[in-house]
């Protein structure tokens, strides 16, 4: 959880954020494409003589090489050094547009087939960018020979994922090992480049996502001719990496520093105005704190209330305060005898006061939950929380008293002995100091509300990974970040009891809403099928949603123009220093 | 002698082929592994994909003797699991000596002050520079050096702009971690020069010396010094080891491109490779230096004869 929590701070400092509507539809996008080009117009401010913008990473980015990278940290370096097909910035009247990077797009009637034009762009070392660039590195990303963590991002695309899994999922996982790399046609994978310029992807059904998609790490171009010469090295070094996007690297000396120093032969570089960007790799929380006051990096994101103080004082300092992608939870395992009753889990969930719960332990810093799905997720252009409402409000309006409900479920299940008397344990995937007053908090709520004793058991991590995949625990504690921006990213991995979050869940009227949902073009219907899918999830409460995250930047009000948008990727193509 | 060092050196690959088996297995033991740590779940056929890729949907027995034979027959530790493309043998050979450079500063610096001081204290028996040495010896020992590190980072760097917060690359960027890094080895060889040190100007021979007339600073340097500086030998050897696998927290605090926080991090990560990897390389390391350190024994101190022939 931790680990996770720090990856998505560390996402949200890369691309900050504001409020924003959602343009997305490939009609709009037709019209937007042709005059996004100055990204860096139409402000008050000049920009500086100096353009060196001193940013930092919160750790050592694992690889650079688009397919096999999997943190966030590499995806903000690679952002600035790759060019995608589709980038994702705030449009003029402060909407989300999908913009063309690499290209402009149509779509066919159906929705399934994308013709993707490309421009006149350059490799590093002057080559051409080509589409067939795109297609070997979106076929490589599938190949199961490379391994890609994020494989699964491109599922839509025809023939992408290997058959036997997608059908039988788990039940041939003993023929797996006999069966030897199963038969895997690259041909019959929905992407083709019909010549230099085009490229065509087919999809197995229409996507609302697929755009999105496009505009992540995993369908970066890389360049056949470097991937072979290099091999497993390849996105290892700084002159083992080539590039197509506004920055080169010029320096990256691990666990210490990356430069990056603007291309000039980027197909836009007339409108990237830094020239170089200096990234530390820093991972200690004193020591970030201090780079900032001492300007050695110009943002940073503050936890301790001592230091959010320091910052505060300073007058050039402005605080960012950004909605995120992630929800916080408890989550319950739905094989453990008691919790197997929706009732206790209701109980459970409803003990909770979220208000509380944020002001205590995150010192009012985040959000207190209003269901399960994010606060930054969109149907079409609707956000979706604010179309589906308050959930947790009306579970509350269901369950105004929590004992008397656990008691009911108690009796229910021929368990009178155990009405105050109840013994319960809970794991939490980290051992550090601020995890023990979580579980003190959380023993003294449940032993109020519910008179119920809780024992908290603290863990590794990947013990605890390793507990919740035997289902050896009854309350686990966690947080879910959406890798997609529509609703579906989080709530498939509720469907089908997918053991991805591992409460062991299943509901066949949540699948099939869930199923529908994805393969329904219109966005009201849509939006429908998804508020009615979290309903049930929110009545069988398999999940306890706590808080929503919310991340707290400060940065110097020197940098202008960055586009504060969690789901961009323009990187440092947007933004300037003036007056520093 | 050769005897003996023949011997030595064939225990040691023995003592190496048992430390990286029991590694092996142990780490594969632990629950966990590379995808969990990431802190991602993936679907089925992701996962499939990976193991395969390296190597981990086979039975654990398999996976040692592949990597037995690949780091016998070709020195090959393999590739990270966690940091794709990159083989764990050039991290070592490009980390360690990195941490070696800041680390042999400091260690150096810090046995001369803290062998120093531990004279003055000696000499000084009971009286105040002793009681200043205990006392500093006694706050470098219980003191842990991230406290110091971040007093200094504080005062240095935050307070009066001196050096840079963290960073490498450039000599000032030493300032910070060598410093912080000195109090260890100051506290403990101060602590150890001044009781060896009192323990031989007990001896019979010291007064011996000094009845035939022979000077103060000839007593000390002939004398107590050459007694005195075989215990602090015995720390050298391990510690030597230490410097080349440099400091977690150190490094980590100060951005050093160090092999320290592979150790902790494969570890959290069950980066499977990178944890033998170095494990073998911290194991190898630390034999032999403990090797020479025996070897060294012999020529200061003519009172040890190594030998081969006894069991």
């Amino acid at each position: 959880m931790k680990k996770l929590l720090s990856l998505m701070l560390t996402l949200a400092l890369m691309l900050s954020l504001g409020a924003f509507n959602f343009v997305a539809q490939a009609e709009e996008a037709e019209d937007a494409k042709e005059d996004f080009v100055e990204w860096n117009s139409g402000t008050e401010f000049t920009p500086d003589e100096d353009q060196t913008f001193l940013d930092f990473l919160g750790s050592e980015p694992t690889s650079l090489d688009p397919a096999r990278a999997s943190d966030n940290y590499a995806i903000g370096i690679m952002t600035n050094i790759y060019e995608p097909l589709v980038l994702v910035h705030t449009g003029a009247n402060g909407d989300l547009e999908y913009i063309a990077g690499g290209a402009s797009w149509e779509v066919s009637e159906d929705g399934t087939v994308y013709t993707f034009h490309l421009r006149d762009n350059k490799w590093w070392d002057g080559q051409p960018v080509t589409a067939q660039d795109y297609e070997y590195a979106l076929k490589r990303a599938i190949d199961p020979a490379t391994g890609a963590p994020y494989v699964y991002l491109l599922s839509d695309i025809l023939n992408a994922v290997p058959e036997e899994a997608e059908e039988a999922d788990g039940e041939e996982a003993e023929d797996a090992e006999e069966a030897e790399a199963p038969e895997f046609d690259m041909d019959a994978v929905g992407v083709k480049a019909l010549d230099n310029k085009t490229l065509e992807i087919t999809l197995k059904a229409p996507s609302a996502t697929f755009l999105h998609v496009m505009s992540q790490s995993i369908a970066f171009p890389v360049r056949q001719d470097k991937i072979e010469e290099l091999g497993e090295a390849y996105g290892t070094e700084t002159d083992k990496v080539l590039g197509n996007g506004p920055f080169t690297i010029t320096e990256w000396t691990h666990n210490t520093k990356i430069v990056l120093e603007k291309n000039d032969t980027y197909w836009n570089a007339a409108n990237v105005v830094y020239t170089t960007v200096e990234i530390p790799i820093m991972s200690d929380e004193n020591t970030i704190m201090q780079s900032f006051m001492n300007r050695e990096i110009f943002a940073a994101g503050a936890t301790k209330p001592e230091w959010r103080e320091k910052f505060e004082a300073e007058p050039d300092v402005e605080k960012i305060t950004m909605d995120n992608i992630a929800t916080f939870f408890m989550m319950f395992n739905t094989q453990d005898e008691l919790f197997s009753n929706a009732k206790v889990r209701r109980a459970f969930s409803a003990a909770l006061d979220r208000e509380d719960f944020n002001e205590t332990i995150w010192f009012g810093n985040l959000k207190p939950a209003t269901g399960w799905v994010p606060l930054t997720i969109y149907v079409g252009d609707q956000n979706y929380r604010e179309a589906a409402g308050n959930m947790i409000d009306k579970l509350h309006e269901d369950v105004p008293d929590p004992k008397a409900l656990l008691d009911e479920a108690l009796t229910e299940m021929g368990m009178e002995d155990k009405i105050d008397n109840l013994e319960v344990s809970i794991i939490l995937g980290a051992t550090d100091a601020w995890f023990r007053t979580f579980g003190e908090y959380l023993q003294s709520v449940f032993k109020e509300v519910l008179n119920v004793d809780l024992k908290v058991e603290q863990l590794d991590w990947t013990v605890f990974s390793d507990r919740v995949s035997k289902s050896d625990y009854q309350i686990g504690y966690m947080a879910w970040g959406s890798e997609l921006i529509e609703p579906n990213a989080m709530l498939l991995i509720h469907a089908d009891g997918s053991p991805q979050v591992g409460t062991y869940w299943n509901n066949e009227e949540y699948n099939k809403l869930v199923h529908k949902a994805q393969n329904t073009v219109d966005d009201a219907e849509r939006l429908q099928l998804y508020i009615d899918a979290e309903k049930i999830l929110m009545e069988e409460s398999p999940v306890a949603p706590v808080v929503h995250s919310v991340t707290n930047t400060y940065r110097y009000d020197f940098l202008k123009n960055v586009d504060d948008l969690v789901w961009g990727n323009m990187g440092y193509r947007q933004g300037f220093i003036s007056g520093r | 002698m050769i005897r003996y060092t023949v011997k030595r050196i064939l225990m040691m690959f023995l003592t190496l082929f048992i430390v990286t088996t029991i590694t092996f297995f142990l780490m594969h033991s632990v629950p966990g592994d590379p995808l969990a740590s990431m802190a991602k779940k993936l679907p089925d056929y992701a996962v499939q994909n990976f193991y395969a890729k390296y190597g981990l949907d086979k039975p654990v027995t398999e996976q040692y003797f592949i990597f037995l034979k690949n780091l016998i027959t070709e020195g090959d530790l393999g590739e990270s699991i966690t940091k794709p493309g990159r083989s764990v043998t050039q991290t070592i050979g490009e980390t360690a000596p990195i941490s070696a450079q800041w680390g042999f500063i400091a260690m150096f610096i810090g046995i001369a002050i803290g062998t120093f001081l531990g004279i003055i204290a000696a000499y000084n028996r009971n009286k105040w520079p002793d009681y200043v040495v205990t006392f500093i010896a006694m706050l470098g020992v219980c003191i842990p050096s991230f406290v110091f590190a971040s007093l200094l980072q504080f005062l240095l760097a935050g307070k009066w702009r001196l050096v840079p917060t963290a960073g490498w690359g450039k000599p000032i960027h030493f300032i910070l971690p060598v410093t912080a890094a000195l109090f260890g080895p100051i506290a403990t060889y101060a602590r150890y020069t001044r009781s060896s040190v009192l323990e031989v100007l007990n001896q019979d021979y010291i007064l011996t010396a000094e009845a035939k007339g022979v000077s103060r600073s000839g007593i000390l340097f002939k004398h107590v010094l050459r007694n005195a500086v075989l215990p602090l030998i015995t720390m050298i050897g391990p510690q030597v080891a230490g410097v080349f696998t440099g400091s977690f927290v150190l490094e980590r605090m100060f951005s050093i491109p160090g092999l320290g926080r592979y150790f902790v991090e494969s570890v959290n990560a069950r980066d499977y490779t990178m944890i033998i990897g170095t494990t073998v390389f911290y194991a190898a390391l630390f034999i032999f230096s403990v090797l020479i350190v025996d070897l060294v024994y012999g020529l200061v101190d003519p009172r040890i004869r190594l030998s081969g022939r006894k069991a």
